[in-house]
């Protein structure tokens, strides 16, 4: 009975109801809208600082070694030390691994190339591609890691030695025992801009074998994806599985990141607010205005018996059903919404998130059932004896 | 029963009905005869005195108790009938039953409740599709449905013309008849010499009660 009724008074008042439906679609429109680019957002905003390199720099702990002689102190001198690359797939094993986009080994060792002292980074190539997207190379990558032949090098280094795609030199590693050499040629041109400018770039297996470092590696570059993961977390679960390593998180570059989410997400949030309660204002006058024409209804039915909480949970029936209504077409609309702002805003287009819609809709009910609270509560004080009276 | 510090709309009344009477109550408008009837029918609650019907004190209730008890024991009519607009003439019988029983509504009940005054034909036609006597009617079925001892009608044929009025007031006589308690407000003497008694209510004090 109290479906029909509710029903009935809906179809009846079809025009009130339909009002009150736009108020909360604009709500709901907005908050899906808002939600849904904000996750895009994030994410994309998050691939894009990944671009720039990064966020994690695994180094190996060194300890100082104090020298003097006599009483004379002369400082304290560095024992340099490796990674083992077998420890690397370690990374992948930390709580947060699915969070882990890549890792890259590096290892830096100072070699002669046509009379020159330059820098060779033996690299994996295939994950640097991963991780360092804005590496420019002109000519080809190194796909095989056991390649031997071929190198990479930087363009300040091809300025300098005039060496070219094509073009074959040598690479001389001195050690204090002996010389090694090793021919390679270059297959590729690399431009970042940065350090990388002056290196050369060869296989990490072909620099081992060159500096006689077989299985040891300076650095490790990981790239962490941060949205809702401490980064710093991730790098302490890092020194945890590989102990004698030391975990840097880069982190002015994630504090700036993480800054800009944040704003993003606070304007959202603000602006999500004040559509929300526009709705409500909007559905507290239609549901007001809904009581006021029903007075007599109300008070008939109180009269013949009808309790409060009858009285009450036909306008929160009510309410409930301009809730999810206008949440459902609120999401939809969201949809469109949100491709606007991605588009006109971001630039990029916005996929659309089913993991929202409930999310709008339980929001919009909860800000419908509580806009209702007022009308309702107007509703079940009606006194029946002065309502039959007339006053 | 006072509205206001100046307003008293009853005074030291004291009356005593009896299971099975059809007492009317007359009167000059504002005499308090509409607030009586609340004050029986447990709509309000005088501001001084006591109220016992069927041996429970209804004026020691609280306002919960109150609704259930005036659900379970009187039928209201009214003089402007007060039907839900928008719900069929069954649908508005129903909802009575619905305040009474909840789930439990019997729907055959509902039907022979709009028979006995008349209205099967029009069970299904919503109160703007129906005459005045049609609507009183359908508020006497939407009374009887769920069975109560007590009938409260104030002013059921004031809104009526007397050809319709004369049937709805011969429907009473027959529920009447059948053993129901009615207590009737009206300015109509010939409608006040139907019942057994008749009480003049001025200015708030019973200045008449008199058997038929």
């Amino acid at each position: 009975m109290l479906l029909r009724v509710l029903g009935k008074s809906l179809i009846r008042r079809k025009s009130r109801i339909a009002i009150a439906i736009v108020a909360v679609i604009m709500g709901a429109s907005i908050t899906g809208a808002l939600v849904t680019t904000s996750l895009n957002i994030k994410e994309k905003v998050g691939l894009e600082f990944r671009q720039y390199g990064a966020n994690i720099l695994l180094v190996p702990r060194s300890e100082s070694i104090p020298v003097s002689i006599g009483d004379v102190d002369y400082g304290s001198v560095t024992e340099q030390r490796y990674l083992e690359e077998s420890d690397l797939p370690k990374i992948k094993e930390i709580s947060w691994a699915k969070n882990v986009l890549g890792y890259a080994p590096y290892l830096y060792s100072v070699v002669t190339v046509e009379n020159q002292k330059t820098v060779l980074s033996g690299v994996w190539f295939d994950e640097i591609k991963r991780i360092s997207p804005w590496w420019d190379v002109r000519g080809s990558w190194i796909d095989d890691r056991n390649d031997t032949n071929s190198a990479i090098i930087g363009i300040g280094v091809s300025e300098i030695l005039g060496v070219g795609i094509g073009d074959a030199f040598s690479v001389s590693y001195n050690d204090t025992q002996n010389v090694s050499t090793h021919d390679v040629n270059v297959v590729g041109i690399v431009s970042t801009g940065s350090s990388e400018d002056n290196q050369v770039f060869v296989t990490l297996h072909l620099a081992q074998s060159l500096t006689n470092l077989l299985g040891k590696v300076s650095t490790v570059q990981v790239s962490a994806l941060c949205i809702g993961c401490p980064v710093e977390v991730i790098a302490q679960e890092i020194e945890e599985k590989i102990p004698y390593a030391q975990a840097k998180s880069v982190k002015q570059m994630v504090r700036a990141e993480m800054e800009i989410l944040g704003k993003i997400e606070e304007l959202m949030l603000l602006v999500a607010a004040v559509a929300l309660l526009a709705s409500a204002l909007g559905v507290m006058t239609t549901m007001t205005t809904s009581v006021v024409e029903r007075t007599k209804e109300i008070g008939m039915m109180k009269a013949i018996g009808a309790e409060n909480k009858k009285i009450a949970s036909l306008f929160l029936l009510e309410a409930l059903v301009i809730g999810l209504i206008g949440g459902l077409f609120g999401y939809v609309v969201g949809l469109g919404v949100a491709q606007f702002i991605g588009m006109s805003v971001f630039g990029s287009s916005v996929s659309p998130r089913i993991s929202v819609l409930p999310l709008v809709l339980g929001i919009s009910i909860a800000v419908v059932v509580l806009a209702s609270a007022f009308p309702v509560r107007r509703a079940i004080s009606i006194e029946p004896a002065k309502v039959l009276r007339g006053e | 029963m006072d509205y206001s510090p100046n307003t008293r709309a009853l005074d030291g009344v004291t009356l005593d009905v009896k299971k099975g009477e059809w007492a009317t109550i007359m009167g000059p408008s504002g005499g308090g005869k509409t607030t009586l009837l609340n004050i029986i029918g447990c709509l309000e609650k005088p501001t001084k005195g006591r109220v016992v019907v069927e041996d429970t004190e209804v004026t020691r209730l609280r306002e919960k108790e109150l609704t259930r008890f005036r659900r379970e024991n009187f039928g209201f009519i009214f003089q402007q009938f007060h039907l839900v607009s928008y719900l069929t003439a069954l649908e508005n019988v129903m909802l009575s039953q619905y305040f009474l029983y909840g789930r439990k509504f019997d729907y055959d009940d509902a039907q022979a409740a709009l028979e006995r005054v008349g209205l099967s034909h029009r069970m299904d036609h919503i109160p703007s599709h129906m005459s005045g006597g049609e609507q009183q009617r359908v508020s006497i079925a939407r009374a009887l449905v769920c069975e109560p001892q007590i009938l409260l009608a104030d002013e059921p044929t004031g809104n009526l013309d007397q050809k319709t009025g004369s049937v709805i007031l011969e429907l009473l006589k027959s529920l009447h008849s059948e053993g129901h308690t009615i207590m009737l407000v009206t300015h109509d003497l010939s409608i006040g010499k139907m019942g057994e008694r008749i009480i003049q209510l001025v200015d708030g004090k019973i200045t008449e009660d008199s058997s038929n």
